[in-house]
Parts: structure tokens; C-alpha cells; sequence
């Protein structure tokens, strides 16, 4: 389970008690660094941290991407928040639920509705 | 040669053989590896007979005879387009003179058990008198050879190397160590699997086990690469192995992989798998699918379903779903079990293989009743060319074939 080696751009935006995480490329073996970066410092700082991480520009996840979300899963919840993944494509969406991961992470089909304040956490 | 019966009925020449095999066997005691081809033709000389015995490369394409003391070494040899790789893929032994034709020459496929080893050359300068009685004594004596090759094997590196033609990596040396032979069939059932990129493997492994009338097959695929993909697939397997030996279910045998992943691994590593264990005796099938591409099953020759139950998440999620598929199969039914590395895999254009074009190309080797690990050796072929030989993740592929028909087209 290994993909591609495009590179990947994370860009960290806050809004309201949310930060939103917009990543650009593959989340694969070699190039999800700036994601686990860009998770470690908005984790840093946040007592209840609610996550939404949107996909919409990211071609390919692989299996080392998956268990990423899959630990920033863990680390938010581990401290009283969430994530949410918004905008997910059809590539990613069957990788996850392929790997049952479906079971796990919480995938919204709009950032609209990963930001909703009365979505379930 | 006239059959000249002895009093114990043997002929002759049954009792040359017989002499030979004892010389043999007294001489492999304390043989090293690399004493086996000429320890072998000096017990053949009685007969007038002498062996190029050549093995199969990992990547199955080029037999590569191994050296006798103080001769040439024969030049390697492809299996496609020549008759030893005829031998070789049909399991069946080839002649290699024509009729009346010095030195008579037969291709023998060298199995240890069923597990395709490579072909033995026999030659000869007197014709046999009985060539189909020579051709079974030369299958008896390439059986021992095969069995031989086995037992010599771990004792020095010669024999390994020989079966090698570029480096193996930290991590194929881990997981090859551990897997069981590629192909081994009883008299009621078949299994065979192959593993891409074979010098490199990363995080897939296959097992299996067979007892009485339990068939319990394993196939796994973890994380990342190289050597840390290979650990994580190592450590799963051996806590699967070791639930299994203590007699613990399919679901246990899980939850023990979880443990060990996460008791093993600070940080998150994840395994997807496909467990199964199927009563030869009922046709009760049970599976749990870890994350898994879902096990096709193979009935009259078509791909008939896939097999979507018993689904939970990767090993090493700590993932409490206790849902374990069941299916009832039918005798002559076939499970083909591959990871995403197979499906997945592209050619330059970005084309996946896909499930289809896997499914079809199975059901066109079912048509020809091609031995299960022949059947292997193509489907591994050709994702491999697909991507233009240059895989991006591993591609393993099992297949189970229940029938005694299968079992037999996998030995000479």
C-alpha cells in the first residue's frame, strides 16, 4: 500500500473555534510531512482541538497517509475534539472505505457542513 | 536392456537405481549445499547417467544450473519459450533428444513436494530399453533431489544465491524467511501464492496452514515500505501464528495481531488482511476481512462473487467488531485472495489494473488448467508488466484450489 511521490501543500486557516487544514497533493509515504506539521502545531496550542481537514485539492492518499488521519483521529479525540474530513475525493473515499476506515474517520461531504457547529462530534 | 527379473522381483536396472538412491542418501549426510550436484553424479556414474540440476529464480523467468566440480557451468535458461521451462510450468517431464538421438536427454521438473524448485537435467549415452520405466525412475530420483535441495538449503548461503540474480533487501530477506514454501498441495486441495517485487518486498506476507480437514489461509499487507512495513508485517504474522498454534479462532488470531502492533509500536502502524479457515469436510468457509480487497470466489471457472462479509478495520486499530463471514463452497470451488498492490497497480497512463481485468485473466488460466503456481507465475507477470516492471507497491496474490484435480496437475 504506497502511491505516488507528488509533494503536498498544507494551508492552516482558522475559523471561529475550528481550524481548518486545506491540503494541496498526494498524502503518501514520502510527502505527508507538512501534514503531520501542520497538525502537531495547531494540536499544540488547543485544549478541545476541532479539526476539519479539507481534501478537495489532495489526488491520492496512501496506506502511510491513512494511518496519519488515522492517529490525528486519535490525537483529537484524545483530547476532547475532533476531525473531520470535508470534500473528500472519489480516489480517497474508496481507499478509506475499502480499508473500512469509514468505521473511524469522519468524512462530510461539503466544508459547509464539517464546519456546522450542530454536526455530531 | 532385457528385463532380467531378480528373485525380488526388481529388474536389473531396478536395482542399480536402488543402489544408486542408497549410495546417495549415505553420501548426503554430511554433504554441504554445494556438494549436491556432485555428490549426486558421483552415485549416478553406476548408471551412466549424469544431472544439470538448475533453479528457478525468485522472479520465475531464468533457471540457473547450479556448479559441478570441475565443469562448465551450463549457460541459464528462460522458462518461456524453451522445453526445460516447459518442465518446468507444466510440471510434466519433456524429452530433450529425439528418438535415437546421443546423448538421450530428459527435462525433469524438481519439486520439493509440490513447491516448483526448478528442472534436472538427465543425460545419458545409452538409450534406456524401457523409456517410460527410465522416465519414472528419473521422476523418483529428481523427487529425492527436490526434497534434498530443502533439507541443504539453510545450511550455507549457495544454494540461496543461486536462485538470485540481483540483491535481496533487509526486508524481503525478513519476510521470505518467514513465509511458507510458495505451493503445496495434499490430496484434496491446492495452494500457491506469489509475492512482487520479490528482491523487495515490503509489507506483504501470505501464510497458511493445513491440518486434518481445516485449510486456514492468511493473507497480509501492511503500511508503508521497506523495513519498517516488513516489522510491522513480521510482527502480525507471528502473533497470528501464535494465536493459531494455541488453538484460537479467526477473530482471536485478529485481536492478537492488534495487540501486538500496538504493544510493539509507539507510533500508529496498520495491517489489512484477510484471514480465512475453510472445513474441507462441511465446505464451511469463515473469513474476517481487516480492511482487506474482498477474496474472490472462483466456481466452474468463473469469478462468482466476492467475498464482502466479515469486514473490520485494519489489524493494529484495536478494532472490537466481531463479525466473521461465513459461506458455504462447493468441492472444485477456488479462492483467489490479493492484495491492493495487484489492483491498484498503473501503467504510465495512470490505467489501474483493476479487479476485471484480474478476474478475466484468472478465468482464461482456468481454461487451461494451468497448475495453481503456473497460473500465479502469469497473473504476477503481467500486473508486472503493466506497470512496465516497475511496481510502485507489493503484489501478492494466493490462490486456493479445492480439488484433488488441482492438486494432482501441481507434481510430475
Amino acid at each position: 500500500m504506497t502511491g505516488g511521490d507528488a509533494g503536498l501543500v498544507v494551508r492552516t486557516e482558522r475559523a471561529g473555534d475550528r481550524t481548518v487544514l486545506t491540503a494541496t497533493g498526494s498524502i503518501d509515504y514520502s510527502s505527508s510531512d507538512p501534514l503531520r506539521v501542520a497538525l502537531e502545531s495547531v494540536l499544540a496550542g488547543a485544549r478541545h482541538p476541532h479539526v476539519v481537514l479539507d481534501l478537495h485539492l489532495v489526488e491520492t492518499v496512501d496506506s502511510s497517509g491513512l494511518a496519519l488521519l488515522i492517529a490525528a483521529d486519535g490525537w483529537t479525540r484524545g483530547r476532547g475534539g475532533w476531525l473531520r474530513l470535508a470534500c473528500t475525493p472519489e480516489q480517497v473515499r474508496r481507499v478509506i472505505g475499502s480499508t473500512n476506515l469509514d468505521r473511524r474517520l469522519q468524512l462530510y461531504p461539503t466544508l459547509a457542513a464539517a464546519l456546522d457547529q450542530s454536526g455530531a462530534e | 536392456m532385457t528385463d532380467l527379473r531378480g528373485s525380488d522381483g526388481g529388474t536389473v536396472a531396478d536395482r542399480g537405481w536402488d543402489a544408486a538412491t542408497v549410495d546417495l542418501l549415505r553420501r548426503m549426510h554430511r554433504a554441504q549445499p554445494d556438494d549436491l550436484v556432485p555428490e549426486t553424479n558421483a552415485a549416478l556414474a553406476r548408471l551412466g547417467l549424469r544431472i544439470v540440476l538448475y533453479l528457478i529464480d525468485h522472479e520465475q523467468e531464468r533457471l540457473w544450473a547450479l556448479p559441478d566440480a570441475g565443469k562448465d557451468t551450463s549457460p541459464p535458461v528462460l522458462v518461456d519459450g524453451t522445453v526445460a521451462g516447459r518442465a518446468f510450468t507444466a510440471v510434466r517431464t519433456q524429452a530433450g533428444s529425439r528418438e535415437g538421438e546421443r546423448p538421450y536427454r530428459l527435462w525433469v521438473p524438481m519439486v520439493d513436494g509440490s513447491e516448483r524448485l526448478g528442472v534436472v537435467e538427465v543425460v545419458t549415452d545409452r538409450p534406456p530399453a524401457d523409456p517410460a520405466a527410465f522416465r519414472l525412475h528419473c521422476e523418483t530420483l529428481v523427487g529425492l533431489l527436490g526434497h534434498l535441495v530443502t533439507v541443504k538449503m539453510p545450511y550455507g548461503d549457495g544454494l540461496r544465491i543461486a536462485r538470485r540474480t540481483r540483491p535481496m533487501s533487509p526486508a524481503g530477506e525478513l519476510i521470505l524467511e518467514m513465509l511458507p514454501p510458495l505451493t503445496y498441495s495434499c490430496h484434496r486441495m491446492a495452494i500457491s501464492a506469489v509475492l512482487e517485487p520479490c528482491y523487495d518486498v515490503g509489507g506483504d506476507a501470505y501464510d497458511y496452514a493445513v491440518d486434518g480437514p481445516m485449510a486456514r489461509l492468511s493473507v497480509l499487507d501492511a503500511m508503508g515500505r521497506g523495513l519498517a512495513a516488513g516489522l510491522t508485517s513480521a510482527a502480525s504474522l507471528a502473533a497470528i501464528r501464535a494465536a493459531r498454534r494455541d488453538h484460537q479462532g479467526l477473530y482471536a488470531m485478529a485481536r492478537a495481531a492488534d495487540a501486538a502492533l500496538i504493544e510493539q509500536f509507539p507510533d500508529l502502524r496498520f495491517v489489512t488482511a484477510v484471514l480465512a479457515e475453510l472445513d474441507m469436510d462441511t465446505g464451511l468457509l469463515r473469513y474476517v476481512n481487516a480492511g482487506h480487497p474482498a477474496p474472490m470466489l472462483i466456481r466452474n471457472g468463473r469469478v462468482v462473487k466476492t467475498l464482502d462479509g466479515g469486514r473490520r478495520m485494519p489489524l493494529g486499530l484495536d478494532d472490537s467488531a466481531i463479525e466473521v463471514g461465513q459461506e458455504v463452497i462447493e468441492p472444485g470451488d477456488r479462492l483467489l485472495i490479493h492484495t491492493d498492490g495487484v489492483t491498484e497497480a498503473h501503467n504510465p497512463d495512470g490505467e489501474r489494473f483493476g479487479v476485471q481485468r484480474l478476474a478475466d485473466l484468472t478465468e482464461r488460466c482456468m481454461a487451461d488448467r494451468l497448475p495453481a503456481p503456473e497460473t500465479l507465475r502469469r497473473l504476477a507477470h503481467t500486473v508486472l508488466a503493466h506497470q512496465g516492471g516497475r511496481p510502485s507497491d507489493d503484489a501478492t496474490l494466493l490462490l486456493f484450489e479445492w480439488s484433488p484435480e488441482a492438486a494432482e496437475r501441481t507434481r510430475p
